[in-house]
């Protein structure tokens, strides 16, 4: 059965066991170190129980407004676009724009804004003068709405990634301390109501997953590169079979095998669970169920795009296109380790045991997220067997983007 | 059927080069020698007689089947190209297996094939070697066998003597239309 011999291929290839050296060193330094300790309820005793996140219209308004007038006072704001540090100083005429959303919050005109700016108290951080103001009192006429839409707006002009996007509103300025009831329900809901496996297995994706949206590209490209780096795709354009059938099956045998140590990590990461909180209630098949749905797309997600940009380029293209959007997607989310599941994010992230409820409340875009990826993994896998009988009719030879006649060739 | 191939009016271009001029030929069944010096267009011609390569404009059949019938035609031709070379660590016999199962060659018939050309090219008591193991003049009568496995009408062989004698065959091909009664 050609399947078989396809998977005995990927199986048989040094860039799979390098693959699979990766993920075991990446499962047991990060996600078997984690989930080995046996997961307590909050005491009583303690002085901390954590933070919570709430979307509290007053705090969120206040906060951010008095962060405003601090930048705005520097010129110096600071954002992460894509997860990067970046301080932005506005030109004058956008700083006139930030100063008029400024006096519609506050009702300040521009000699008040000036007023505050020349009582605030002022520090020095890394030669860079700083401001601290007493409390910016906000306009109430504002809505909260359109406070809302001012602060979109404040991040376009910053060109994103500031502390003002919208989504990131309550998570920078409405963190608020837990309560002992408040960390003790926290607790219960997110490890008592699926049992301590869903948070488990919540955890493990959020970590595997992040290996998995780039090290299937290696094996992907390596593989799909292999009969022309061998010089026998012409003994093979000379065979029988359908392109489609050929390179589905070989896409099929890649992840099949390459989900195969996924497999095992999972069953070592459910025999750890047994173990760590042997005797008590769990709902064990939740640690292979959730991996599969959280983990499968992206497998095959990063395999197809292996497979279909080493066809029409390169398998270093390959690598290297994977490589920036799997960045990317990490970097983007790096300031929300959990709560943050978007419908298009290629990484989905729940990087802790416990916020049960903000996974749930992002539930159908994770969802969606995931059945999309699914699709278009197909629709890639699919597009790499139409460029590959391209070629194999000779219709279409490939681009070269470096050396001879290469696209991106420096002339001379 | 037909036992021919019948090439009409056939140009071939690599980008604005053009490889191949007006060929019309037609070549009866039995055996068919190219005969050029380099870079005259025999290797070009039989990879678009294998359905490897497109021809820009003219007519090819070959057994009275369109070349533009790409699955038939790969269905009925067997071709050794110039440069045969396998995965290096499968097996002499696992190569061939694997050909063949491309070939949509059924297992246990496969498996028999197998046997039997090994044998024929006296390749059997290094059935078991890597290929990566085999010497240039054995690559070559594994090239033999794989390009003879699924039992093809038409026979492609690109320089099939390179590595099997000492004199150079530098320049020479053969084509070969085969009866389908015809054995291996």
């Amino acid at each position: 059965m050609l399947f078989l011999k396809e998977c005995k291929k990927v199986a048989l290839s040094l860039t799979f066991w390098i693959y699979c050296v990766i993920l075991l060193l990446m499962f047991f330094s990060n996600y078997y170190e984690d989930a080995k300790h046996e997961v307590t309820p909050p005491s009583a005793s303690s002085q901390e129980f954590g933070y919570k996140v709430e979307e509290d219209p007053e705090r969120i308004m206040n906060g951010a407004v008095n962060s405003l007038m601090m930048e705005f006072a520097a010129n110096r704001y600071v954002c992460y676009p894509f997860g990067f540090y970046k301080a932005v100083s506005l030109k004058e005429k956008d700083a006139g724009r930030v100063e008029a959303y400024l006096q519609e919050l506050t009702g300040a005109d521009h000699e008040g804004i000036l007023a505050w700016i020349d009582q605030a108290e002022t520090y020095y951080v890394d030669q860079e003068q700083e401001y601290a103001f007493d409390a910016i009192p906000v306009d109430k006429s504002v809505t909260y709405d359109r406070f809302r839409e001012i602060r979109g707006e404040i991040d376009d002009i910053l060109g994103g990634g500031s502390d003002y996007a919208v989504n990131s509103l309550a998570f920078r300025f409405s963190r608020v301390p837990m309560t002992y009831e408040e960390a003790v329900r926290e607790y219960e809901e997110s490890i008592r109501e699926d049992t301590v496996t869903d948070p488990l297995a919540r955890l493990f994706c959020d970590y595997t997953g992040i290996g998995l949206a780039l090290i299937p590209v290696f094996a992907a490209a390596a593989l799909t590169a292999a009969d022309k780096r061998r010089r026998m795709s012409e003994l093979i354009y000379a065979r029988r079979i359908s392109s489609f059938r050929l390179i589905l099956t070989r896409y099929a045998a890649l992840v099949t095998v390459m989900f195969l140590p996924v497999l095992f990590t999972m069953i070592v990461a459910a025999v750890q669970a047994g173990v760590v909180y042997s005797g008590a209630p769990l709902k064990m098949h939740l640690m292979f169920t959730t991996p599969v749905f959280w983990l499968l797309p992206e497998l095959m997600t990063a395999t197809a795009v292996g497979m279909l940009v080493t066809e029409v380029f390169s398998a270093g293209a390959a690598v290297a296109v994977q490589g920036v959007w799997a960045f990317l997607s990490l970097m983007t989310g790096s300031s929300q380790l959990y709560g943050d599941i978007t419908k298009f994010g290629l990484i989905c992230r729940h990087n802790t045991l416990y916020h049960r409820s903000d996974f749930m409340a992002t539930y159908p875009d994770f969802v969606f997220n995931r059945i999309f990826y699914l699709c278009l993994a197909l629709v890639l896998a699919g597009a790499a067997a139409y460029v590959y009988d391209l070629k194999r009719g000779g219709r279409f030879h490939g681009i070269r983007l470096f050396g001879e006649g290469g696209i991106l060739r420096r002339k001379a | 059927m037909e036992h021919r191939i019948t090439i009409e009016h056939m140009n071939k271009f690599y980008g604005r080069k053009q490889a191949l001029f007006d060929i019309d030929l037609t070549i009866e069944q039995g055996m068919f020698g190219l005969l050029g010096r380099n870079g005259a267009g025999k290797t070009t011609l039989m990879k678009t007689l294998a359905a490897i390569h497109k021809k820009k404009n003219g007519s090819i059949t070959v057994c009275g089947v369109p070349i533009e019938r790409e699955r038939e035609i790969r269905a009925m031709t067997g071709y050794l190209p110039q440069e045969f070379s396998m995965y290096p660590n499968m097996r002499a016999d696992e190569a061939l297996d694997y050909l063949g199962a491309l070939s949509g060659i059924p297992g246990a018939e496969r498996r028999k094939r197998v046997d039997s050309l090994l044998r024929k090219v006296n390749l059997d008591a290094h059935r078991h070697k890597k290929v990566r193991q085999l010497s240039g003049g054995m690559m070559r009568r594994l090239g033999i066998a794989q390009a003879l496995l699924h039992d093809p009408k038409v026979l492609i062989v690109d320089e099939p003597t390179a590595g099997l004698i000492r004199r150079n065959a530098s320049g020479s091909a053969i084509c070969s239309a085969r009866s389908p009664k015809a054995g291996s």
